[in-house]
């Protein structure tokens, strides 16, 4: 079973380890940082691939990844020290519904509006279950964190 | 009046604050990122009440010092190009200044050099960069291998599109939607030369380049923060930019005579 998995979707995790990488490379992360992007991009993509043998809904598909994937980059920035964003978004990549998007605007295109909406759906409960899972978890390391933020005190001093 | 908090300018402590404030939101912060940064840095220096309102384009920072003067300045931001590395160095050079108290000469330095303008030339990394997206993702989405080649060919393209015409574009919307029509165009030559076998795979490769990843991420984590103003602001134009895109890529798809029957 674990065979017929790798021989499905080896393709899939290994290139989205290099599109990864060449996201990184786009916006200029530093080149050490590179290799923590990558591996969250594959933890993502590995992640989905499970779920979608496992036959989970379409909004769970990717809200999990994200979800798992967003815990992973808070937790290296404060390894590491630097800006959460910086693991984040490279991670998040492969899971984005580019393909999504061409088709519905493919299906436009040819004047097949049933499609079109179907796609339209989909991307949209994908774009959705991405958010979901991404502010879930920042929201619970934005609590743990920002205890200790500055407010301005003026009036009970 | 502690002496010891006051041996710098206010004025020159906010216009610090304010730079760091602007080159942080210019590279891509959180907006809370940005407001934190600039209340830490006054009050390191000066203490007294910091009022921060950042929205996209606009810092406004008012300070009553320690010693009862208040002033207020205000900053126009630009737009500028997403850029991590930068904002990593900006992140460690903020924490730097809130423990070290350096003189405000020190951080200007500090921030020309991080902001110090590169040198406009064609980038191997970032050729690297375009070429592995396009072409990984071409085949992440069910392509073959010579529509990765497809994809990566387009995609050194339209790196060269982008060096000769992203400089100063202040419409990023537009700039999408030109900058889809060609990449359109070029996939479908690309598939029609002979290059790419599904044109499909090559263009999904090649939308992948300009997708506004970063903007959505950062209006997420905006309004998160209780940041609606710019979060509504960033998901709008993220939003905007992927119709573009979609349009894009649907002209370019319709001059080579699919669709719309």
């Amino acid at each position: 079973m674990i065979g017929a998995f790798c021989e499905k979707y080896l393709v899939m995790i290994v290139t989205a380890a290099a599109g990864t990488a060449g996201y990184c490379l786009n916006v200029n992360i530093k080149r050490n940082k590179i290799i923590y992007g990558c591996v969250g991009g594959v933890l993502s993509t590995f992640l989905y691939c499970v779920f979608v043998e496992a036959g989970l809904s379409l909004l769970l598909q990717n809200l999990i990844p994200a979800a798992v994937v967003t815990f992973y980059a808070e937790v290296l920035a404060r390894v590491v020290k630097a800006p959460a964003t910086v693991f984040l978004i490279p991670s998040i990549i492969p899971l984005v519904p580019g393909g999504r998007l061409y088709a519905t605007m493919r299906a436009i295109v040819d004047g097949e509006g049933a499609d079109a909406r179907v796609y339209a759906m989909e991307t949209i409960v994908i774009a959705l279950g991405i958010a979901v899972g991404i502010v879930v978890v920042s929201l619970v390391f934005y609590h743990i964190s920002h205890k200790r933020i500055q407010f301005k005190v003026r009036f009970d001093k | 009046m502690d002496r010891e908090k006051s041996c710098e300018d206010p004025a020159l402590v906010m216009e610090c604050a304010l730079d760091m404030g602007e080159t942080m939101l210019r590279c891509g912060a959180e907006i809370l990122r940005v407001e934190d940064t600039i209340t830490r840095i006054c009050t390191t220096y000066g203490g007294g009440i910091v009022d921060v309102f950042t929205i996209l384009s606009l810092i406004i920072l008012s300070w009553k010092t320690d010693a009862g003067e208040n002033y207020t300045l205000t900053r126009r931001i630009n737009p500028h190009a997403t850029d991590l590395n930068k904002l990593e160095d900006l992140n460690a050079l903020s924490r730097y200044i809130c423990e070290k108290r350096p003189p405000c000469s020190e951080i200007n330095q500090r921030i020309r050099a991080i902001m110090a303008p590169e040198e406009k030339r064609i980038y191997k990394s970032k050729i690297t960069g375009y070429v592995l997206l396009a072409s990984a993702f071409a085949i992440f989405f069910g392509g073959n291998l010579r529509d990765g080649l497809a994809a990566g060919l387009v995609a050194v393209l339209m790196y060269f599109w982008d060096y000769f015409f992203s400089a100063h574009n202040r419409n990023r919307v537009v700039y999408s939607l030109f900058m889809s029509i060609a990449a359109g165009i070029l996939c479908s030559l690309s598939v029609a030369v002979g290059i790419g076998q599904n044109v499909d795979k090559v263009m999904i490769g090649s939308i992948m380049l300009s997708i506004p990843g970063i903007n959505l991420m950062n209006a997420l984590r905006d309004m998160m923060c209780g940041d609606i103003i710019t979060g509504i602001l960033r998901l709008a134009e993220a939003l905007m930019i992927a119709v573009a895109i979609a349009a894009g890529f649907g002209i370019a798809i319709m001059m080579f005579g699919g669709g719309l029957r």
